[in-house]
């Protein structure tokens, strides 16, 4: 077999999901953890973990865009930018997705973590996740969802956060500095506490995981990702997903049953699976050095009811507000789209009240 | 390690152990001891987190076989 850029750009994409695997097994990085401790404990160390993760893929992406490196505004998967701002597919598959990860001990990310740490539930709640997305994406399921997906949509050339504000007038140097300045708002944000300051494990996270966006970015759109385009365009079988795109997870665990119902069809592997992959495994290989490798199953029937119906939701909503927690909480907000401010929202607020409602029905249980 | 009460998670992943924990703890009085036993790695740095920010002081913590073992004094 010929070594092609195909092959290197899912390297590449292998390559940083173990990384994002890895850190985020060892730092404890985890977006419903940061609702969860915020709910809790009063402790907002895991969300200026998340904001920083957000704030670096903004400020590393703005620089791509600004010397001209990736174009996000076409050819990106999912369209972040796209112009029919669905905003009842955000908010609504957002929330469910919330509610989802609550219930599932985790978003796509921390689930593909668990795995890799031994969790079989949440090997469980990929399964269901994965046939889900792929009814919803390659089985045109998506289509009994459309008419509540786009009911009340609003078009507009593009959803990109300065063009919504500043309409014609918006120009790149408009956008680098509406970026900046949102960036900058994160940052102050993560780091104004000083017990966040010195927590170096979620530092760390925060500025890997951001960084991990942007390259990429930069590998499926930059200098390798025109080659890949190029490559793919005379490839006798044309590869799965060929489009600019970064760290997101449902629609990948949906590949992977896609890619399972014919294992041969190696095109079918592409950039989403590899990182989904490889989140898995380079979790999987930390908690084997760290020997924190431990084999984990339901408690009872209650807790697999709880990640059955959190792993459906997960699926349908991941699906309908075109992301998680990681492909639209941090690589769409990168992009500055609006729609993914409002996923991004919405999960927060199905998370926060599913941990509310959790609380007060254990509450008002007796024992 | 002396301790009043017992709440056993094993066998849940976040946020289940912690909403117990909170849970149990308001239903003790200050300064009694609550054993909780967890079998989620993730449970060490959660636990960890909750008694600094709570105020409920981490007294005890050790692994049993595959389960953690903390102990937490209500404030």
């Amino acid at each position: 077999m010929e070594w092609t850029i195909h092959h290197t750009v899912l390297a590449g994409a292998l390559g940083t999901g173990i990384v994002v695997g890895a850190i985020a097994n060892r730092s404890h990085f985890c977006t419903m953890g940061a609702v969860s401790d915020w709910v809790f404990m009063g402790d907002l160390s895991r969300m200026r973990s998340w904001f920083l993760a957000i704030a670096v893929a903004l400020l590393l992406t703005l620089g791509l865009e600004g010397v001209g490196a990736v174009d996000l505004d076409s050819g990106l998967f999912p369209p972040y930018r796209n112009g029919n701002l669905q905003w009842v597919r955000h908010l609504l598959g957002g929330f469910l997705f919330g509610i989802g990860m609550t219930l599932a001990s985790g978003c796509g990310n921390k689930t593909a973590v668990r795995i890799g740490g031994g969790n079989l539930k949440s090997l469980v709640v990929l399964a269901v996740i994965g046939l889900i997305a792929y009814w919803l994406v390659w089985r045109n399921g998506y289509a009994l969802l459309e008419p509540i997906a786009s009911f009340a949509a609003i078009t507009f050339p593009t959803q990109e956060l300065s063009h919504l504000l500043f309409g014609s007038k918006a120009t790149l140097l408009l956008h680098l500095a509406l970026g900046v300045a949102v960036a900058a708002a994160l940052l102050i944000f993560a780091f104004r506490d000083a017990e966040f300051r010195r927590n170096r494990e979620l530092i760390a996270a925060g500025l890997v995981i951001g960084a991990t966006v942007a390259f990429l970015w930069w590998l499926t759109g930059g200098t390798p990702g025109t080659a890949w385009r190029e490559y793919a365009e005379f490839a006798d079988v044309a590869p799965s997903r060929v489009n600019t795109q970064s760290l997101t997870f449902i629609a990948p665990m949906g590949d992977l049953v896609h890619y399972l119902t014919a294992p041969s069809e190696t095109q079918r592997l592409n950039v989403g699976l590899m990182v989904l992959m490889g989140v898995v495994l380079g979790s999987f290989v930390y908690a084997l050095i760290t020997r924190s490798f431990r084999i984990e199953w339901f408690a009872d029937w209650k807790d697999f009811r709880n990640h059955l119906v959190g792993a459906v939701l997960m699926g349908f909503g991941g699906i309908l507000g075109m992301g998680c927690t990681f492909g639209q909480g941090i690589t769409g907000l990168s992009t500055l789209a609006f729609g993914s401010m409002l996923t991004l929202v919405a999960i927060i607020a199905g998370s926060y009240a599913t941990l509310k409602f959790l609380y007060w029905k254990m509450m008002h249980e007796e024992g | 390690m002396q301790f009043d009460k017992t709440l056993d998670a094993r066998g849940l992943n976040c946020p289940l152990p912690i909403v117990k924990t909170k849970k149990t703890l308001s239903e003790m009085s200050s300064g009694q001891v609550l054993k909780v036993i967890a079998t989620d790695p993730g449970s060490v740095k959660d636990m960890s987190a909750f008694a600094k920010q709570t105020g409920n002081e981490l007294v005890g913590q050790e692994q049993e076989g595959n389960a953690y073992v903390f102990y937490l004094k209500k404030a």
